[in-house]
Order: structure tokens, then C-alpha cells, then sequence
């Protein structure tokens, strides 16, 4: 793709990858800003080998994921694959930036409780801002499904969050 | 309940949002990459260097002159430095404004005196003798100021003496060396004629008056 779209492209998509980095970062934003310029600095350099039917989101999500997996081996040189595919959002630097800090912390809570696939699906729909359609292009199923997991999912934090102010 | 969940979702994104300066930046950044600033050709290179050249011989000159600390006594542009201010001088349209560019000049004298220091390099006489009759002057003329010019003056000269005195006692220690390293340079029979001629000196000394 010619370069000279990439500046929509870049606008288009720079918070929703902003956002998915600062949780991984444990929401330093110095880090995040870096990461973030990274990954559209190397995005710009392969858009020329972009192949248009895969969908943009995917695209630079993949780019996103990759380097954030090479940076974070860098920085933890014994950490396994998993653990770095799996690195959570760090919650308590935002939760105390949060003007109702309780009710985040309890969304958060209620979250450790989520299976780390609907997790990912909550974050990325519901934080990083992400359209149904883009995650399925990326997860590679329909958004009829997505749809219908997110809900469920709500349900289930509905719940917990429900149970764990009945316990207090 | 599910709305509730996703206000505070919605919350907590907008907390994650990147600063804006921080998006244009990188815009730019981009953009630049993309973009990368057109070579100039040949022709073009020669006459932007010609242009460049005597701007900077005629306006960058004087400004640099005026306001660089490299431009210190001895310096080959100190006397467009003194030009300038003799002009700025002669502009002042009363007594006071004079004084208080005088005193800008001053501070400058002192500044150039630091860097000459730094540099371990003589402080010459000449600037010297220029720095007290500029002090002079300034202190005579303030006399008749307004009650508020000369105390704001007077703040100026306190600063300025307090600073002098610091350069002074270098200025001493400079001159002692300079004394040292010519003594060394000297032949001895030299020496000895020198030092005959200092204790006869001391032992005469002149009437203070």
C-alpha cells in the first residue's frame, strides 16, 4: 500500500494501540508513547508488503503483540512465551488516577475471575476501543459470535462484582 | 448493572487516552519519514550558501558579536561589540535610560572578565580602565535621578562592585602569574638586576598620597 495513506492509517488507529500497550505496560505512559512509536515506525516501514485483505485492525494489532512480546523478553530475559503472552493489565496505577477508585477496583477484582480469552475480549472491545468486526477479523471468527461472548462475559462480571458487594 | 460495567469501561479508556501532543508528534515524525526533506540542487545550494554567508557576515555578525560569550577582549569581533554599544549608548533618548544601558554593559564587562577567567587568559588593562570609567561616570551622573532610578542604580552598581571585587582579587592573581612566568623567562643576571632594584625599592618607598 502507498505510503501516503499511512498518515489516515496512523490516525485512525493510534489510540486503540496506544491503549492496548499502556495496560501492558503497567500503565506508564512514558513506555507505552515508546512502544507506540515503534510499532508505526515499523508499520510504516512494511505498509509497502501490507496486503489490503486482511483487515488494518489485525494487521497492526499483530505488529502491536509481536513487539510488545520481543520487548517485554528483552526486559525479563527468563520469562516463558506464555507468561509474556499473557501479561495482564496492571490495574492499580490507573485505579488510583479514577475518581470512583472502588467501583474500578471491583471491576477489576471481578475481572481476575474471567478466563484470560474473555479478557482479552473485554479489554480490547470495551477499553482499547476496538469494533466488533475488527476483533473478528483478528480472532478470526464472526462478530455475530464475539457478540454474543462479550455479553455473556458482561453477565459473568455482572455477577461477580454483585457476589463480591454482597460479601462486604 | 451492564451499563454501569461499561460507563466505568468508558471511563477508564478515556484515562488511558494518549496526550494529544504526544499523537501530533509522532503525526509528524511520520510524516517527515514519509516525506523526507527534498535535497536542494546545485544552483540552489550556491545561492542559499552566498545568501547564508553574507546575512551572517553583516546581520549575524553584529548579533553575534553583540551577544556571544566567545566574543571576549581580543576577540576579532570585540570591536564591532564596542561599535554596537556605543551606538545603543548614543540612542538613549535621556540620562536615566543611558545609565541603565550603561549598566547592561557593565554586567557584560563582568560576564566577558568570567569567561576570560575560565579560559585562563590575561585580563586586559585596557578593558579594565574602560569598566571603571564607565562605573564613574554612571555614579556621578545618578546623582541627579529621581529618587527611584537611583535606587534602582545603586542596586545595579552594588551588584556590579560586589562582582568587581571577585574580579578584581583574579585580576591579582592573573598579574601575579604573568610576574612569575616572566621572572622565569629571565636571564639570571637579569633576575638579579630586578631584584636589586625591588629592594631598593622597599627599602625607599614612595609617599603614599
Amino acid at each position: 500500500m502507498d505510503s501516503k495513506h499511512f498518515p489516515a492509517f496512523y490516525r485512525k488507529h493510534v489510540k486503540k494501540i496506544y491503549r492496548f500497550l499502556y495496560f501492558r505496560v503497567g500503565s506508564n505512559q512514558e513506555r507505552a508513547e515508546d512502544l507506540t512509536q515503534d510499532v508505526f515506525l515499523k508499520a510504516l516501514n512494511a505498509f509497502d508488503r501490507y496486503d489490503e485483505s486482511i483487515s488494518e485492525s489485525a494487521w497492526i494489532f499483530t505488529i502491536a503483540r509481536n513487539h510488545l512480546i520481543n520487548d517485554v523478553s528483552k526486559q525479563k530475559k527468563h520469562s516463558s512465551l506464555e507468561e509474556i503472552e499473557n501479561i495482564e493489565m496492571d490495574g492499580e496505577s490507573w485505579i488510583v488516577k479514577s475518581e470512583n477508585a472502588d467501583d474500578v477496583r471491583a471491576l477489576i477484582k471481578a475481572m481476575d475471575t474471567l478466563k484470560s480469552d474473555e479478557k482479552d475480549l473485554i479489554q480490547r472491545k470495551y477499553i482499547a476501543g476496538w469494533s466488533f468486526k475488527e476483533l473478528a477479523e483478528e480472532m478470526k471468527t464472526t462478530s455475530g459470535a464475539l457478540r454474543i461472548k462479550a455479553t455473556r462475559t458482561m453477565t459473568k462480571l455482572k455477577k461477580e462484582m454483585n457476589k463480591k458487594v454482597n460479601d462486604t | 448493572m451492564n451499563r454501569q460495567i461499561k460507563k466505568i469501561f468508558k471511563r477508564i479508556s478515556k484515562e488511558a487516552d494518549p496526550d494529544p501532543r504526544f499523537v501530533r508528534a509522532l503525526e509528524l515524525k511520520i510524516r517527515e519519514e514519509i516525506s523526507p526533506r527534498q535535497p536542494f540542487s546545485m544552483w540552489w545550494k550556491a545561492t542559499a550558501i552566498s545568501i547564508t554567508s553574507i546575512s551572517m557576515m553583516t546581520i549575524g555578525a553584529g548579533t553575534f558579536a553583540y551577544s556571544a560569550d566567545a566574543v571576549v577582549p581580543g576577540h576579532a569581533l570585540y570591536p564591532v561589540r564596542e561599535t554596537m554599544e556605543n551606538i545603543r549608548v548614543r540612542m538613549t533618548h535621556d540620562d536615566v535610560s543611558r545609565a541603565m544601558v550603561q549598566m547592561q554593559q557593565l554586567k557584560r564587562r563582568l560576564r566577558e572578565q568570567q569567561v576570560l577567567e575560565m579560559k585562563q587568559r590575561e585580563f586586559p588593562t585596557q578593558h579594565l580602565d574602560r569598566y571603571i570609567r564607565t562605573l564613574d561616570s554612571v555614579i556621578e551622573e545618578s546623582d541627579h535621578f529621581s529618587p527611584e532610578a537611583r535606587q534602582e542604580i545603586d542596586q545595579h552598581i552594588f551588584e556590579i562592585q560586589n562582582a568587581f571585587s571577585d574580579d578584581a582579587r583574579a585580576l591579582l592573581r592573573q598579574k601575579q602569574g604573568m610576574i612569575r612566568r616572566r621572572l622565569e623567562q629571565m636571564s639570571p643576571e637579569r633576575r638579579q638586576m630586578l631584584r636589586e632594584l625591588y629592594e631598593v625599592r622597599l627599602s625607599n618607598p614612595e609617599p603614599i598620597r
